[in-house]
């Protein structure tokens, strides 16, 4: 087993020495940059030790700390709602995630109007049925609601960024900036297109075969989609 | 499956591409570990800002891998994948050390220094130390990794990590010797 720093057999490390490296291990962001992090991420707000040295001057420490409370007490609501209601158990877990974060957990929705939506429907195309349409019996999670404007602006951002990158072959730019649309709106309105621009850059940075094997699988389950010809390019290369 | 569960999961396949994140797992990953992440981007020279980007990179890299992660390695993964981004795409954003003295910094007259100018006297000393020897020294008394966990993460021997350690610690000890303002006061006497 290695030895503390400044043990026995090695020069004592001064008082200096052992301020500076204190100081460096408990060097955290503050609450600040926490929260854009975590936001940018579309994670829920974690909860901040505010005390130590803060990267950031944290004048709305006390306004984030009472947020916290207020949101963490609500998810805690929500999720008692959903466990007396709830008919999924794994909506019902997914669910304080959702109430926690403040942010919609498209994922989680996705899944709650599906499984309400195939009580009501048999031919209707996917692209028709509507979120949260349903049956008449009580929704197990809160309705779901359309991407807010800014949401589906940064989405088209998003996606805009991504295909300009990938149109320079700038393909780690490109996966990286899908990495985050595919973290930050999992159930996103341009999933088909974000999946095609993936298996492209995938392709540009030499990984030939997980892109073919992206598109193999994309054209499996979207044989009709206005992308499949796109697909089926970066599939038969 | 009935044609009803089969339309449905037909359409939750449209609706969750590309893969969905087990987004709770993320989230919890992200709580107990973004500070450790962004404290180690710190002392690789990155700037707060700079540092909270590639804490995002690292943890958007991770939740498209988060099927391939156990969940007793997930720091070491986060840790390995922040090293990785600070080597490759944050190499520029890692501020250039700078020329002048460091003792500078420190007023030998001031007998206390606070938390703040602590740790930049910190990323001095380390800014004075071989790069490799830095690493090894940031992982393991500021981390906690063990040092096997070290050698398996910037894959080099276990007995090369012991070194380095030593090294390193010798030179941490006489960089920041140096720096102590109370021997430059005595000094100055």
């Amino acid at each position: 087993m290695t030895k503390e720093l400044g043990s026995e057999g090695e020069g004592p490390l001064s008082e200096f020495g052992q301020r500076l490296l204190a100081a460096a291990r408990n060097e955290r962001p503050g609450p600040e940059l926490s929260r854009r992090m975590a936001e940018q991420l579309n994670l829920p707000l974690p909860a901040l030790d505010l005390s130590p040295i803060a990267a950031t001057p944290a004048p709305l420490t006390g306004w984030l700390a009472v947020a916290a409370v207020v949101v963490v007490g609500g998810g805690l609501g929500l999720w008692a709602y959903q466990a007396l209601h709830a008919p999924s158990t794994r909506v019902a877990v997914q669910a304080p995630a959702v109430a926690a974060s403040a942010l919609p957990n498209r994922v989680a929705e996705a899944r709650a109007a599906v499984s309400e939506a195939s009580q009501a429907i048999d031919t209707a195309p996917a692209s028709t049925i509507p979120e949260g349409s349903a049956s008449g019996a009580p929704k197990p999670v809160a309705p779901v609601t359309p991407p807010e404007r800014g949401d589906l602006r940064e989405e088209i951002r998003l996606i805009d960024a991504a295909r300009a990158a990938v149109a320079a072959r700038s393909s780690t730019q490109a996966l990286s900036l899908l990495r985050r649309y595919s973290v930050s709106y999992p159930g996103g309105t341009f999933g088909q297109e974000a999946a095609v621009l993936r298996m492209e850059a995938l392709e540009q940075s030499g990984q030939r075969d997980k892109a073919r094997a992206l598109a193999r699988d994309f054209l499996s389950r979207h044989a009709g989609s206005p992308l499949a010809e796109r697909v089926a390019r970066v599939a038969n290369r | 499956m009935s044609d009803r569960s089969a339309l449905a999961a037909r359409v939750a396949e449209s609706l969750l591409l590309p893969e969905p994140v087990d987004r709770q797992r993320l989230a919890r990953m992200f709580e107990s570990h973004h500070e450790l992440v962004w404290r180690t981007l710190r002392r690789r020279g990155l700037t707060p800002d700079a540092a909270a980007d590639a804490t995002q990179q690292t943890f958007l890299i991770a939740a498209e891998r988060l099927s391939d992660i156990v969940p007793v390695s997930e720091r070491a993964f986060l840790i390995g994948t922040a090293l990785r981004l600070v080597r490759s795409a944050y190499r520029k954003a890692v501020r250039v050390q700078l020329e002048h003295d460091m003792d500078l910094r420190v007023d030998p007259a001031d007998s206390v220094i606070d938390d703040r100018a602590a740790v930049e006297l910190f990323d001095r000393v380390l800014g004075r130390m071989d790069p490799t020897l830095a690493e090894v020294f940031i992982l393991f008394e500021l981390d906690g990794f063990s040092s096997p966990e070290i050698a398996e993460m910037i894959e080099v021997p276990l007995g090369t990590v012991a070194s380095r350690l030593r090294r390193a610690r010798e030179e941490f000890k006489n960089v920041a010797h140096r720096m102590d303002p109370s021997l430059r006061r005595e000094a100055n006497k």
